[in-house]
């Protein structure tokens, strides 16, 4: 599954959030794009998966424009989970994770014994099979996020996207999300573009690393490539001490100062 | 699990058909189940029974099933696609509308027919929701369905008071009494026959449209990201709205509180799909609009009590046993 972005532009009214932004997707790997608030990060995201229509450039997917496959065409090959979802706290897990196969199926046809193997298989992923039957309102915030990501699982696509999934949740539960995007990517081979905030998580998992500043491209490549004390001034206005990982060895930041008005007002 | 919600799902259907065998044979006047059965043997035309049963309970009690049904799937609708559970048809200017439009017909044309004042209601109707449609989409992008209700709530304010102006000025307070207090009282077969396709149509566009209703009910990102069409799932929804809350306006004024309580009933009883919620909500509809017209008729005869009022009456209480036993659920 090829997902190649063409000089793409966006704006709203006169804010421009993507700026001639080109970016090819390589299959298998982790693509983690990390960026300040605003640098469009969730908006390429969207532009990337269909959901939004550049006002300029394209995406190709699999070699096609994606405005030219249908919605549904592209959720087969394709899951996005957006940022913070809301859904009816009446909702349960398992009714939650089988909207994720509605690509797969007509209308008002009811779910399969595929569509059934797709959600269990995607719950027990998520650790969620015990929780299948809870209602969401009755979840913590770790959970509910994991039973989203269930939903984007048994959509049973090579690629996954999801925009910032640790947000809002506690060291432990990131810790355990990273492992899963991991597992994911691993043992299922999937494709994963992730957009997130700590710039040492993305470091660790990521075996790309693209890094948006004001809806362009920063830097891209590697996390030990990308992650420079230049970059991080450059781009996110922090002076910062950068060391290596000892389980890992991928790069580390510990920034120790800010510039608050960003870079242009550097001593 | 699966038994219970189906034996739930008939007991409202046994729920609904009594009323409405009720409504038939209950009311002023000496029409009863007898007559209901004479009168399906073999109409006689000079037997006055017969001639109410006809021409009065038969089209008054299929009036009150199919505006109710109408108000509850509208409601149903208006709640998935905006995801805001206090959505009714109310709030899109659709009342307002009518009103003006009814206000408008009856200072210009006073001796004007009843089917010309449904057809200038639903006119009004189309007027307020192309207007709060049109302000509320008109820049489009995530939070429309939140600029929706508040332009709703802005032309529903704007064409309510313009209403009450025409009211005032016209001198036509007695003569908007009818479409104020609400009610099927006075709908025969002419004027069932002017709403009634309109509800059908919008009876079985919304039904075609629930599933995507459902996708849109997880927001809009998320449905679009499960192959939803977002857009065009949203203006159909609109168009059904319209139909159902326009053609109920028109028929029976403003019943209020049915499009904001069997949405939620409907959830109680089949949960949060809306392939189960916009069916089920327009038999809960129905039910409580046959029961309230009979009410209405029965109660106090030979006045009618306003149906708005019954409305109300029996669904606040049920909207709050259900709002504390499942705070989570709303």
């Amino acid at each position: 599954m090829t997902i190649e972005a063409r000089h793409l532009h966006f704006h709203y009214d006169n804010e421009t959030v993507l700026n001639d932004l080109s970016l090819s997707i390589i299959p298998g790997e982790i693509t983690a794009l990390v960026g300040p608030n605003g640098s469009g990060k969730s908006t390429l995201l969207k532009a990337l998966s269909r959901i939004l229509r550049p006002q300029s450039g394209e995406v190709l997917l699999e070699g096609k424009p994606i405005q030219s496959w249908s919605a549904r065409a592209v959720a087969r090959r394709l899951a996005l989970l957006p940022q913070s979802p809301e859904a009816p706290m009446g909702l349960s897990v398992r009714d939650l994770a089988g909207y994720g196969r509605h690509p797969w199926r007509r209308a008002f046809q009811g779910s399969g014994p595929e569509d059934r193997a797709a959600v269990d298989r995607a719950l027990g992923l998520t650790g969620m099979t015990s929780f299948a039957d809870r209602m969401l309102g009755s979840l913590s915030g770790g959970q509910r996020q994991r039973a989203w990501i269930a939903m984007a699982l048994s959509q049973e696509t090579d690629v996954l996207m999801l925009d910032e999934p640790t947000s809002f949740l506690d060291m432990a539960h990131q810790v355990e999300l990273m492992q899963l995007v991991e597992r994911l990517n691993v043992e299922e081979g999937r494709t994963i573009v992730i957009v997130l905030h700590d710039l040492n998580q993305a470091a660790r998992i990521a075996h790309r690393m693209v890094v948006l500043n004001q809806g362009s491209i920063a830097a891209d490549g590697k996390p030990a490539e990308v992650m420079t004390a230049q970059m991080l001034r450059r781009v996110f206005g922090v002076e910062s001490d950068l060391i290596s990982d000892p389980r890992r060895g991928t790069p580390l930041c510990l920034p120790y100062a800010a510039y608050f008005s960003g870079p242009d007002l550097e001593p | 699990m699966i038994l219970r919600e189906s034996l739930r799902v008939l007991l409202v259907l046994v729920i609904m058909i009594s009323i409405f065998a009720l409504s038939l044979t209950q009311g002023a006047g000496s029409a009863d189940a007898t007559t209901l059965l004479e009168v399906l043997n073999g109409f006689d035309p000079r037997n006055t029974d017969h001639l109410v049963m006809r021409d009065l309970r038969v089209p008054r009690a299929l009036a009150a099933m199919m505006v109710g049904a109408a108000l509850g799937v509208a409601g149903a609708l208006m709640q998935g696609v905006t995801r805001n559970p206090l959505a009714s048809p109310t709030l899109m200017g659709l009342n307002a509308g009518a009103g003006l439009g009814l206000a408008c017909t009856l200072v210009i044309a006073p001796g004007a027919s009843f089917v010309a004042l449904i057809v200038s209601a639903f006119l009004g109707a189309g007027i307020g929701v192309g207007l709060s449609l049109g302000l509320g989409l008109a820049a489009g992008g995530a939070s429309a369905p939140l600029r929706l209700a508040l332009a709703g709530a802005a032309v529903s304010a704007l064409l309510g008071a313009i209403g009450s102006g025409v009211v005032i000025v016209g001198e036509i307070a007695q003569d908007v009494l009818f479409f104020t207090a609400g009610g099927v009282q006075g709908v025969g077969w002419d004027e069932l026959g002017l709403a009634a396709p309109w509800i059908v149509i919008g009876l079985l566009i919304a039904l075609l449209s629930s599933p995507a209703v459902s996708l849109l009910s997880l927001g809009e990102d998320v449905a679009a990201a499960l192959g939803a069409r977002v857009i065009l799932t949203r203006s159909v929804a609109a168009v059904a709205t319209l139909l159902l809350a326009g053609a109920a306006v028109a028929i029976a004024g403003q019943v209020g509180f049915i499009g904001l309580a069997a949405p939620h009933l409907a959830r109680f009883i089949v949960g949060q799909d809306y392939r189960r919620i916009i069916p089920m909500a327009g038999l809960i509809g129905a039910t409580l609009l046959v029961g309230a017209d009979l009410a209405a008729r029965t109660l106090n005869p030979p006045h009618e009590t306003p149906v708005s009022l019954l409305t109300a009456l029996i669904g606040a209480p049920v909207l709050i046993w259900i709002a504390r036993r499942s705070a989570r659920v709303l």
